[in-house]
């Protein structure tokens, strides 16, 4: 059995997260996200919230980098998997220091280009998946859409 | 759950129910504004808002800052009719439940988001034939008008689609 840590900031990242889990199935899985009623919807499984951060907030994003550094230690999970955004680039820089193998599915709002975070996230993820067929190229894949 | 109980009798008995959706991280005032003026002059209809920290003051909506997320089910799902900003989480959430929804997407132009993404990912969907959008005020004042006859999309499982799972499963599982 492995453990795999997933997370994702709140609302369209949080819903494409819980539409891929069930290819979490037979595995431990920890969530985590920004809002603390999310708790209630995953309360069969260990939840930890962060700080919501994105570009806008420079500080925030300093406290979630640290926030998520004492949960990816403490947890030291085999797979990391996020749906963006800042929460999971953050998350999956920090697993190549646990040795975790790490997968980003960028959102499906995302038709024009890869998100921000995506194309930061590039060069550290193992798997790099796009729902949107048009937008492979040698690293990132499709690979299907979580619709 | 007391006062829940007290405001869904007060709310949504006595008219059909309008809940608007504009996200968590930034105000939608424009969508607001629409919206306060539109139900001043309706008996028949009326509002409740997530508004996400606007500091407007909505004089004939019932706004909440911030609704915890089982809270925003309730409403989501007890709603006649949702009106949104183009997030995914608004759109996925209307197809899985089979809402009437309409969207208006927010704009750079009007410093309502970083990008565009709402406007292309609302085109998208409205190409694919799953998604109502009104891309101004003349447009949502049409749907307002007009809501007996918004058509709701045919409704999506609560799951990704097959082939990603799939390719999910294998990697984690190797």
């Amino acid at each position: 059995m492995k453990k795999i840590l997933a997370i994702s900031s709140s609302g369209g990242h949080w819903t494409q997260m819980r539409r891929i889990a069930p290819s979490f199935s037979g595995n431990e899985v920890v969530y985590v996200s920004t809002l603390k009623g999310y708790a209630k919807e995953v309360s069969t499984y260990k939840y930890y919230q962060v700080k919501d951060a994105s570009a806008w907030s420079k500080l925030n994003l300093i406290i979630l980098f640290f926030q998520l550094v004492k949960i990816l230690f403490k947890e030291r999970p085999d797979v990391v998997i996020s749906t963006g955004a800042a929460p999971g680039l953050f998350a999956i820089i920090i697993s190549r220091f646990i040795g975790a193998r790490t997968i980003w599915v960028d959102s499906i709002a995302n038709y024009e280009q890869i998100s921000l975070s995506g194309r930061l996230v590039k060069y550290f993820t193992h798997l790099h998946l796009t729902q949107w067929e048009h937008l492979t190229n040698q690293k990132t894949q499709f690979s299907g859409k979580v619709l | 759950m007391g006062a829940f109980n007290k405001s869904e009798d007060t709310i949504f008995r006595k008219s059909s129910v309008i809940f608007v959706v504009t996200g968590t991280q930034e105000p939608f005032d424009r969508l607001l504004l629409i919206l306060d003026k539109w139900v001043s002059n309706q008996d028949q209809y009326s509002i409740i808002a997530q508004t996400a920290r606007s500091e407007m003051d909505f004089k004939h909506m019932t706004c909440f800052d911030y609704l915890e997320p089982d809270v925003f089910n309730k409403y989501f799902i007890n709603a006649d009719v949702i009106i949104g900003h183009a997030g995914m989480g608004t759109i996925i959430k209307g197809l899985e439940n089979e809402k009437k929804l309409v969207v208006f997407p927010r704009l750079v132009k009007y410093n309502e988001h970083r990008n565009d993404h709402q406007y292309h990912t609302a085109k998208g969907f409205e190409k694919l034939g799953m998604l109502n959008v009104a891309y101004n005020e003349n447009e949502l004042l049409k749907y307002l008008d007009n809501l007996q006859s918004i058509t709701e999309k045919e409704r999506i499982d609560k799951k990704a689609e097959q082939k990603l799972l799939d390719a999910l499963y294998i990697f984690i599982n190797k």
